[in-house]
Parts: structure tokens; sequence; C-alpha cells
């Protein structure tokens, strides 16, 4: 018989092994306890796909049987799905490379979209996967929404630890109204509960703007400004935290902007975030809860170490994150703080109606100062957009690497081919300049390329260890891209001088096996479907695939009577 | 002979490895299945003698741990399971340990089949490791690195994101 007394953790039963590792609620945590030993590893949970929550992305069938779906989700919509989006600091080991402020979701498990922070524009050029061991990740925020919902302003999940028996939401919609939605997991029958405003109550209020945990308590803030505190269990208003509104009967509601909560996680304290309801102006108005006298105190200096960012989600931050960041400010984006009513055109007007990828920043206590925080504070701006060099296709290293051939690539949600790059000299110095200032300083450098699908800052080189990069595989049949070195060492009539590319026997393989590949696929593609079934997708993965086998030199002349049919 | 039994059975003596008796209260007893498992098979034989447990297993000092948790949670037992008083009470029950102790207590609640005590020492293993780099997990509960360099490279390179 063993004894318990010694001090044994490698040699642990694998049982109790496992429940630690159930136990454990990220990602990023199994996969230390994994590295400890091989034991360890050998009992403990599989490694979910999932990478930002151990739960979600799910997907919450809506069934019409049920009876009490919400009038403000689209009839058409047939689920809810849910995803993590949060916002993370990413800053790179290497001390000489930026942090990068970035918003991560998660739609499917597994596969995660980057976007910027705050304006939520889809970052679509960046490497296939970020190793993360050399990185540290820092989570500034974390937000939950329903993909392809426009009506739902905020998520809180209030059972999020474990996947168990049932998950519960909090749910506020963009009409001011909250529900909880209660899903059972097993067989996913849900309910939900409204938050009625009812005058018999003893706390009336008609629409809310905003609910955030405070102190393990749920607070709401209304359009007035009056704060509550909710009971979850009973759906109802138990308390008035606030009873003297921000704003009064006289405010004219149609100009008033959607108010905001957020609770400082440094200070500990409660916030509310005000755009004050003044048009052509931008002013902002920080109000603090005190506790003690149940009101709001405005807050005139943030302090130097804090900035507030302005999104959906509010969130503080430390200012020593971002370089070049003085603190004491609010950055948000265009049309965050929106009207009840009617549309903000004077946000276009300050912003400009390009890109969605300029923010605003106002210094607190100071008036009217809206700037473009790309104009007062450059070096803070690039931690926020453009997406840093490091994430990009052409990464870092490849930069000091000779002998290889420009190519053109252009990446987008879909494979698509890549292209020869005309001049047939590799990088030049001033190519390099151009490229780091396109990647670094300039507001708009990823600007979807023209129609034939070459711009400047598309410009990449294919990395010597091609079998490194991963390719989004599409359900339907989808040709690789293909490298342009392949067409050097098969091609004769290739204008590209062989000498100008250094490669492998290895690599060179890889290039023959991806074009015959795409030949293949082509082949299987044209003979599975007739003129008719064949979707718009795949014409035009056909049409890519053509064009590309082409200009390797490839004869594929044999084929078009096939693809015209 | 029923009513006989359940007096006698009120109460039931465990004996832990290194020899030591421990008269424990049957409702607290029964916090363990082990020793529910036991009583229960004993009544069935409607023995009136007091039943001796021997735990070969746990020490003296693991067996008083273990008892004083079945003590506090039987007193509990007919309570919300969610009550916040012994949540609070299980943390700081806990904290007092070392890990070779919390090592011992987590074995001995697996053996003696004390579901809520393995579950609450499991997840307070993985609370207190959770923000930890693997080498400082490896230092404190003294565990060689048993991987190639191979092997702990393809694990760690799991920690990547994927982008679509």
């Amino acid at each position: 018989m063993t004894h318990f007394s010694r001090h044994r953790w490698s040699k642990l039963p694998r049982k109790i092994i496992y429940i630690i590792s159930k136990s454990l609620k990220t990602r990023q945590q199994i996969i230390q306890f994994k590295r400890v030993c091989k034991r360890w590893n050998k009992h403990s949970v599989l490694l979910p796909l999932n990478t930002l929550s151990l739960t979600l992305p799910l997907t919450i069938p809506i069934s019409s049987s049920c009876g009490n779906t919400l009038p403000f989700i689209r009839s058409s919509t047939h689920s809810l799905h849910l995803e993590v989006s949060s916002i993370y600091l990413i800053t790179p080991l290497d001390a000489s490379l930026r942090p990068w402020m970035v918003m991560v979701r998660e739609p499917n498990p597994g596969k995660l979209q980057l976007r910027h922070p705050l304006t939520a524009k889809r970052v679509t050029k960046l490497l296939p996967t970020l190793d993360m061991s050399k990185f540290r990740a820092f989570e500034l925020a974390r937000g939950y929404n329903f993909k392809k919902s426009d009506s739902v302003l905020k998520v809180i999940l209030l059972s999020s630890s474990t996947p168990s028996s049932s998950l519960e939401l909090l749910v506020l919609f963009r009409q001011g109204v909250l529900g909880k939605l209660t899903v059972r997991m097993s067989d996913h029958h849900h309910g939900w509960k409204i938050l009625k405003p009812h005058r018999k109550y003893p706390f009336w209020f008609r629409y809310l703007d905003d609910i955030t945990v405070f102190k393990e308590k749920y607070c709401c803030l209304d359009r007035r400004g009056k704060l509550y505190e909710l009971n979850i269990e009973s759906m109802k208003m138990v308390n008035l935290l606030v009873s003297e509104p921000i704003y009064g009967r006289e405010a004219p509601m149609i100009v008033q902007r959607r108010k905001r909560l957020v609770v400082d996680p440094t200070s500990k304290e409660l916030h509310s975030l005000v755009r004050e309801p003044k048009n052509g102006n931008v002013r902002f108005k920080l109000y603090k809860f005190n506790e003690c006298c149940k009101k709001w105190d405005v807050v005139e200096h943030l302090g130097k170490d804090r900035v507030l960012f302005g999104v959906d989600h509010c969130f503080f931050a430390k200012a020593k994150y971002f370089p070049g960041c003085k603190g004491n400010c609010i950055v948000f984006a265009a049309n965050c703080f929106t009207q009840y009513r009617g549309r903000n055109t004077p946000d276009r007007r300050l912003f400009g109606d390009d890109d969605d990828v300029e923010v605003g920043v106002y210094r607190i206590g100071k008036g009217d100062n809206f700037r473009l925080l790309s104009s007062v504070y450059g070096e803070f701006s690039k931690s926020i957009w453009p997406p840093p060099i490091w994430l990009s296709p052409k990464s870092q290293e490849d930069l000091d690497e000779e002998n290889f051939s420009t190519i053109k690539c252009h990446s987008d949600d879909h494979v698509e081919p890549m292209l020869i790059d005309s001049s047939d000299e590799g990088f030049t110095d001033k190519d390099k300049d151009e490229e780091i200032k396109l990647n670094s300083s300039s507001s708009k450098p990823y600007k979807v390329s023209d129609s034939n699908g070459i711009t400047n800052s598309d410009k990449t080189r294919q990395r010597s260890s091609f079998n490194e990069q991963t390719y989004n595989s599409e359900e339907h049949v989808s040709a690789p891209p293909l490298p342009i070195e392949y067409k050097v060492h098969n091609v004769g009539t290739s204008k590209m001088d062989c000498q100008k590319t250094g490669v492998c026997s290895d690599y060179n393989k890889a290039m023959r096996a991806y074009a015959l590949e795409s030949v293949a696929k082509l082949v299987i593609t044209l003979q599975n479907t007739t003129g008719k079934s064949l979707s718009v997708d795949q014409a035009d993965d056909i049409r890519a695939t053509m064009s590309d086998l082409q200009r390797v030199g490839l004869k594929v002349d044999w084929l078009v009577p096939a693809v015209e049919k | 002979m029923a009513s006989s039994s359940s007096s006698s059975l009120s109460r039931v003596v465990v004996k832990s490895s290194d020899n030591n008796l421990f008269v424990v209260n049957k409702k607290v007893a029964s916090q363990s299945q082990l020793l529910k498992q036991c009583i229960d098979n004993m009544e069935e034989k409607g023995t009136n003698d007091v039943i001796l447990i021997p735990l070969s297993n746990v020490t003296s000092n693991i067996l008083t741990l273990v008892l004083e948790y079945c003590e506090k949670h039987a007193d509990f037992a007919d309570d919300d399971n969610n009550n916040q008083e012994l949540k609070q009470w299980d943390h700081e029950f806990l904290k007092k340990f070392d890990y070779a102790t919390l090592n011992s207590l987590t074995m001995a609640a697996d053996y003696m089949v004390t579901k809520s005590l393995l579950n609450l020492c499991c997840q307070f293993i993985a609370d207190s490791i959770k923000d930890l780099t693997v080498q400082q997990i490896r230092q404190i509960f003294d565990i060689k690195n048993d991987f190639t360099p191979q092997e702990e490279a393809d694990i760690k390179n799991e920690n990547a994101w994927a982008f679509r």
C-alpha cells in the first residue's frame, strides 16, 4: 500500500490530474499545465479548439416553437451566435517592436478575427498564425456579442465558468430594453425574462443606457442618468443608487446620446461617461459614483496615468501601456456615442468619411478640444492603427534576407492567387524604406486593392519556408495560391532570372505539388459541376486558378472549353 | 432488530494508517462515500457491534483534516449547496495548507470518495497554479521535466492564434 504523506505531484493519480486540468479556465492555462510533465500532459483534458473562451463561440438555436423569441431579433434569424469580442494589448517580447491594441473575435472555434479596437474594421492582411509565445497578450476588456445582430448593445455573461447545465446572459437591446436569456445546454431550450418598467414598481425608469457589474452588483443606468441596482434572479430593480438624474426633464431627448458605465479596474470605482448633447462640438463629461452620498461627482481630471476608451464596452487602461500617451483623455470612434434618434452627421464631419480607421481624442475637463488622435499623438495612434509590421505576411526577418524574388500578394478573406511582380529585381533599400513607411505611418496603408489586385502595400515576399504557411481551406474545392518560384524552375518561358531565386529543392517540390494540386482540383471541380450548378465562388476560384496557371506558363488551353461550358 | 441497530450505529470508529482511532458521528462519516458504504453494508448485516473502519491509506493528521471538512459540511448538509458562508469556510480551510498537505488531502479525498472535497482541492490547485509559469509549477511541485525538446516545442506550438 502506498502512503499519501509523501509529496509526489508528478505521480498524481490520473483522475486527479484530469479534474485539476478541467478546473482551469483558459486555453492558455491548459497549455501551461500540459507543459509541466509527460504524465500531466497525457492525463489532462484535451486541448480545446477554442482560443479565447472554453465555452464560446456558441450557437443558440431559436426554435420557433418556443413562442417567446424577442421582437428585437430579426425573424429571419434561426439561431443566435454568441462570440467573444475582446480587446487585447499585444506586446512583442522583442522590445524594439511596438505594442498593438486590437479587437479579437472568435466567430468559429480556433479561428480568430482581428479588428480595429475601436471601429471594428477588419484586419485582413495578416500571418496565418501568430506564435503567442513571442508576445505578451493582455486582455484590456472582454465583451461578448451576437454575430450579425445590430439590435444588441451589450451582452453580459452570468455563468461563464464551465459549460455545465445552463448559460445565462443579460442582453441590452438597442431600444434600451434589458432581457435575461437562459439557455439549457443539454437541449438548447431557452427562455427570456424581460426587465419590464412598471409605474407600480418602486423604481421607475423607461429605457436603459448601459449595465455593468460593480462590486458584484448589477448596476443599470437609465437615459436620464439615474443609477439602479438590478436583481438578476427576479429581474427587478431593487435599489436606487443615484436618484438625481444627470439630465433633468428639460433636456431635449432627441439630441441626447447614449451614456456609458465603466468601472476603473485600478481604483475600483464606477464612472459614467456622457457625451454632451451638442451638435458640432465634442464635449465629454465623466462622473464618478459617490457611494456615500448616492450621487454623481464630476471628474475634472482623470489623471496622467489613465486613459479611457469609448467603445460599446468602455474601458480604462493605463497610459503607460501606450507609447506617447499622456493620459487624462478619452479615445473614441465616430458614431460610438450615438444619438437616440437621428444620424450622426457631425461625427462624419469631424472624423472624415473615409475608411473607418480614424479615432478622436478628447482631453477631460478642457472644454471643446476634439482632435484626431493621429494628428496630436502620433506615437499613441500607432498602437491602434495601422496593424503593426510584425503581423503582416511580410515579417521582419524577411527584410533581412536576400536573394529572394519579389512577389506581390493580395490575400483577403479568400485565398487569392499571388501575382508576379513585373520588376525582376529583389528589394532595394529604397523599397524597404517605402514598405516600412507604408506599414507604420500611413493612415490607410491597407486599402483594398484595385481591380487587378496590385497595390503597393500589397507587395510582399514569400518566406523561404513555404510550408510554414497554412491556407484557409474552403468548403468547396479551391486552388491554393501558387508561389512564384514554381515558375522559375519549371517553365523555361519565364522572364525571371533563375539565379535571383535561391530556393532549395524541397521547397521547389512543394511548389510543383501545389501547382499539380491546383490543376487536379480544377479538373475535379469541372467534372463535378455542370454549367448551371457552378456557384459564383467556384467560378471565381476557377478563374483565379486558370489565370494563375497561365501566369506560371503552364498550358491550360485544353481546359478552356470545359471551363467555358 | 432494526431499532437496536440504528442506535448502535449512530457512531463509527475510523482507524488511520498509523493506528489512531477516531470516533465519528454517522452523519459526518456519510460525507465520505467510502465510509457510508461500509456503514450501509454493516447495517444490512444487522450487526450490533461498533463498526471499525480501517483506512490503510490515510495518516491521522490528514484524516483529522478530512473529518474536519466532513463535520462542517454535515452541518450544512440540509442547507443550500451554494451557501456563501460554507464557500468562504472552504476557501479559508484550504488556504492554511502547504502543497504537501494539499497533495495528501486531495489523494485522501479521492480515496475516501468525498467528491466535494476532491473537487474543492482540485479547483484550489488549479487556481493556485493558473498564473504560474511552467518552470514555477515544476519547482513548486518538485516535478522533473521529462519532455524531449521536440515534444515540448510541439505543445508550445499549440499556443498560437490562428486567423482566417
